[in-house]
Parts: C-alpha cells; structure tokens; sequence
C-alpha cells in the first residue's frame, strides 16, 4: 500500500521536481569541487561572503538558485558548475548545393587503391559510375 | 516534554534509503502528522511540496553526509528546508542508507531552540536519538545487514518524554 509521502508526491509540480533534483546535481557537483580543492564549507562561505549557515542551508539540496548566484560561484572556486549545450542550427538543404560524385572505375579494378595511387587521380573525374554487388 | 509513547517503524524502503518514522500509539505516524498539517495549507504547501521533493532524492541517491553536516554542539538532528523558506522538516540521518524522519513546523524564530513550533518536535528527535543509541550500546537493538542493507532490529518500543 502506498504511503501518504507517496501519495503526495504524486501530487507535486513536476516543474518543482525537476528543480530540486538540479539543486541536488548543483550542491553534488559544489560538494565534489570543495572536496577536489580540499575546501571547507566555511572556506567557501567566505568566499562568497556568506554565512556558513546559509552555505549549510543551500547545500541540503533545496535551494533555488539564481544564474547569478552559479556565476559567482563559478568565478570564487574557478571552475563551471553548470554546463548548457551550445545551439546548433540546423542547415536548409539547398538543392543546388548538393553536387554529383563521381567514382574513377579504372581504380577500382578489384585492388585496393594506395594513397599514392589516390593522389596522382584526385583531380580526374572520369565517369558517372554505378554500383552492382556480386556474391 | 509531553508522553509519547510508540514504535519506530520502517515507513519507506527504497534501494538507496530506508525510511524509518516514530509512531506514537493510537495516532498516525510522526512524518503523516507533518504531511497532515500542510497538504492543505495554502501557504506552506508548496513548501510541503519542496520537502518532499527533496525526499525523493535522497531515497534515489542515498544519504550525502557532506549535506547533513552539523557543527559540534547542535547534536544530530538535522532538519529538511524548502530553500531559505520557514518550514522545517525534523530527521536523524544515519549512515549512507537510513534515515529517520520526525515531525516539524513554521520556525519562527532563528534558533530553533526559542521556536515554540519546531522546538518540541526537535528535541523529540534528541531524546529518540539518544535511547536508540543507548540500546545500540547495550545490544537491545542492532544493525542487522540483510542483501547488504543494514536494518534497525530489536526493541523499538520508546516512551520519550514526561511518562512517569
């Protein structure tokens, strides 16, 4: 039978979920720079001009922090904390721009090419070239 | 100290946290009664919310020691906040793996020894603490290690406060 924790947890914002669980991955990955750079809490509560009770606070993992708040952490201990993937933008395919391959059959006479070989024909387009498979 | 008298009970096993709770005879248990008092609470429920939340991590990752850091002289009781918020959620971590979870309240005031709403259930938590130490101690309850999770085993009936 569920618990009454369970039940409720049902019942919690998944944006609120979501929030605490990154506060869990931001004060895990802060815990493992302080531990890393044989820090403190109380090293760093100064650092960021802080109590060490309100460091002891943010650390249970609860705490919403703001991007300015990671970004003073991240230049006091000197490393990132908090890493978003850079957009990429997706290329429309311009028709025009997709050119014809061309294969020189003469070299693929049934024995692998040598780079040298590759070199000497690498400005020779011969022919429009298809492929069949004997097995 | 009002009488409680009960049982410690296993509330909530996870792979990463085992969830014990203290519940008195005749009442709900202790983490319900917290539940109890904010699931309709216009004010404190989102709080609630972030409580819980925060719970469900700890019963994914396990208990992180370097969270539940606690300065000489505050004893072992530590206690759950929703960010810089006023509700507090009282437990006792215990190891990497058990956890034992109390009661709470709005504190008030900034010691929670002069807050008239969570001091009572702190010092609940002090006093159950201490007995199920003592009983470690003598043998009367021991960590019984079953598919490598440890378990409190024994004598977890308590009566905690004034009783006599």
């Amino acid at each position: 039978m569920a618990t009454k924790f369970e039940k409720l947890l049902n019942e919690v914002p998944a944006e609120t979920s979501l929030m605490v669980s990154k506060s869990f991955d931001v004060t895990e990955r802060i815990l493992n720079i302080l531990d890393e750079k044989g820090m403190t809490q109380k090293d760093f509560a100064r650092l960021m001009g802080k109590k060490e009770s309100e460091i002891c606070k943010w650390m249970k993992g609860t705490h919403n922090f703001t991007l300015e708040t990671i970004s003073k952490i991240e230049l006091v201990l000197g490393e990132t904390i908090l890493q978003v993937p850079k957009a990429v933008y997706p290329v429309e395919s311009d028709p025009a721009s997709i050119k014809e391959v061309y294969f020189d059959a003469k070299l693929q006479g049934g024995s692998p090419i040598s780079p040298k070989e590759l070199a000497s024909h690498k400005n020779i387009i011969i022919n429009r070239f298809s492929f069949s498979l004997e097995i | 100290m009002n009488c409680y008298k009960g049982r410690l009970i296993e509330y909530l096993e996870t792979p990463e946290l085992t969830i014990y709770t203290f519940k008195p005879k005749g009442e709900e248990c202790l983490f319900d009664q917290f539940i109890g008092k904010f699931e309709t609470d216009a004010v404190y429920r989102n709080d609630l919310n972030i409580i819980l939340a925060a719970i469900k991590e700890l019963t994914k990752r396990g208990i992180d020691h370097r969270r539940f850091f606690r300065k000489k002289g505050e004893g072992p009781i530590d206690a759950i906040p929703p960010g810089n918020n006023e509700l507090r959620l009282y437990c006792v971590p215990y190891g990497r793996n058990t956890i034992i979870i109390g009661n709470g309240g709005v504190k008030k005031a900034l010691r929670v020894q002069d807050c008239p709403n969570c001091r009572p259930h702190w010092e609940f938590l002090i006093q159950l603490d201490a007995k199920i130490q003592d009983r470690i101690r003598s043998g009367d309850i021991v960590w019984l290690e079953t598919n490598g999770k440890q378990k409190l085993v024994g004598e977890l009936y308590f009566e905690i406060g004034n009783c006599e």
